[in-house]
């Protein structure tokens, strides 16, 4: 196994073979990158594409054959900005509704945004350490000590991932282009956001 | 192969039965008693502090929806809190602290903090309705009706909350520190309860920085309820609210986004996140005051 430390061209040369021209407009952020090993970066691109974080952290947008993920906005998260009408109301037998661009979530909790997952250091995980992430998707708590993370995102699931496989996916989100777009705050049902 | 040879002689088995006879009080010890009487809070069959256990209480407190709060610590017989990092004392193994929560004049709450051998051990106890002890509180927390609480209702934290705040603050002991002791540092210092302290600290002990009196308490209030997430190794956000130890204050920070945070029970935007259900409109009050003041003596108290 191939150790090295990704510089932008390296990382920029690595995405074009993951992902493809489409995303080799910005450089990745390398800064406090620790030591990965190209293996554990194409190893969390697979796991990324084979655990469906894309249907929900990259947006939609309608393409000619219909919905597509706007690969402009890999893995940003709810486009910031974006006005939504309101939400259908749910009753019955119906719990959760989603926007079309599949990044804003409607149910019992209120509404929840996906956050962005690029290196971006002012909206995105650009800070986050390694450790910041295993422990976020281990406890289900932003940086495994904040608030929790909300409804959709499968975190019964995720949690139970390896600590290897969750350092690949880390490793691969810091080779992908930084993405700033401020994701919103969740909302609160109603019933909570009418108390002070 | 170490063990089937030891089992050969008499000394080698000796050894492992002493081997055994120190591991299993130390595992022994990873769960908490189920009563507070078990803790070693009180002389036995009484409700007085045992041998020991000394009050204490900060400068600055955690707003705790009003709770009024008690604090003790005993260290154990001959053991020195660490002084050397100032801002992140080391606690000897045996160290407890307790901090005991009234509402309505009513124990409701006491929780118990431990440093095992095998690191450090939350616990939180339900005080009984006849007020004799405290039942230990589920892992995973318990929100209960408590007719004098505010809203009628009250949360125990589960110990994820406990680690929460405790787990990557600088020291998981928010409350006992040369910071927060100040003015009480001397008498434990002369007591021999802490080790490799500055000596200037018996006549001089440190305070909360800031030019009056409101920067201070302001400082001290951010400090107490924010310094254990936002200190410089914790939550990669730009927001510094820790004070260090006999070094300047922190930058003013963007007041406008604290109080925004401050001011909304809006669960997914609250701060501190948890712990608090209601707003702390005295603390408000106070950061609104600082801001004031910092407007008058244009020392631009926002970016």
């Amino acid at each position: 196994m191939t150790r090295l430390v990704p510089r932008p061209a390296l990382a920029t040369a690595l995405l074009l073979t993951l992902a493809g021209p489409a995303l080799a407009q910005a450089p990745a952020a390398s800064a406090k990158a620790p030591k990965v090993s190209t293996a554990q970066v194409l190893r969390g691109a697979y796991l990324m594409k084979t655990s469906a974080c894309m249907d929900c952290h990259t947006p939609l947008k309608m393409g000619p054959k219909g919905p597509e993920p706007d690969m402009s906005r890999l893995y940003s998260g709810h486009p910031q900005g974006t006005q939504l009408s309101p939400a259908p109301a749910l009753s019955g037998s119906w719990m959760t509704v989603a926007s079309d661009t599949m990044t804003a979530w409607v149910g019992p909790w209120g509404t929840s945004f996906t956050a962005n997952l690029t290196p971006d250091p002012e909206t995105g995980l650009g800070r986050w350490t390694e450790k910041d992430f295993i422990q976020t998707i281990r406890t289900g708590r932003k940086l495994g000590r904040g608030r929790e993370i909300l409804p959709p995102m499968p975190i019964p699931v995720y949690s139970q991932m390896s600590d290897a496989d969750l350092k690949a996916i880390f490793a691969y989100l810091r080779t992908i282009p930084a993405v700033r777009n401020k994701v919103p705050e969740p909302i609160p049902p109603a019933a909570a956001a009418s108390q002070p | 192969m170490t063990a089937r040879r030891s089992l050969r002689t008499m000394a080698g088995m000796r050894r492992l039965l002493l081997l055994f006879a120190v591991l299993l009080p130390t595992l022994a010890q990873a769960e908490p008693p189920p009563l507070l009487s078990q803790t070693g809070l009180w002389a036995p069959n009484s409700q007085q502090l045992a041998p020991g256990v000394r009050p204490f209480t900060p400068q600055a407190v955690l707003w705790s929806d009003g709770a009024d709060k008690q604090r003790w610590i005993r260290l154990p017989p001959g053991a020195r809190v660490d002084a050397r990092k100032p801002d992140a004392w080391q606690f000897p193994i045996g160290t407890r602290l307790w901090k005991e929560f009234r509402q309505g004049g009513v124990a409701v709450e006491t929780r118990f903090i431990e440093r095992s051998a095998r690191g450090w051990v939350y616990a939180s106890y339900r005080w009984r309705a006849d007020g004799r002890d405290a039942e230990r509180v589920p892992p995973q927390g318990q929100t209960v009706a408590v007719a004098a609480a505010p809203g009628g209702r009250y949360d125990f934290p589960s110990r994820s909350d406990c680690l929460a705040c405790h787990a990557d603050a600088r020291s998981p002991v928010l409350g006992f520190s040369a910071l927060q002791l100040g003015p009480q540092l001397p008498a434990f210092m002369q007591a021999g309860l802490i080790a490799h302290a500055p000596a200037r600290w018996r006549t001089q002990p440190p305070g909360v920085p800031g030019a009056t009196a409101v920067e201070r308490a302001a400082r001290g209030y951010l400090h107490a309820n924010c310094a254990h997430c936002h200190h410089s190794g914790g939550v990669p956000r730009p927001l510094r609210l820790a004070l260090d130890v006999e070094r300047p204050a922190p930058p003013v920070p963007n007041l406008e986004d604290v109080l925004r945070r401050m001011g909304t029970r809006n669960p997914y935007v609250q701060m501190p996140p948890l712990g608090t259900r209601h707003i702390d409109a005295e603390g408000l009050a106070l950061l609104q005051a600082w801001i004031a003041a910092m407007a008058l003596d244009g020392s631009s108290p926002t970016r």
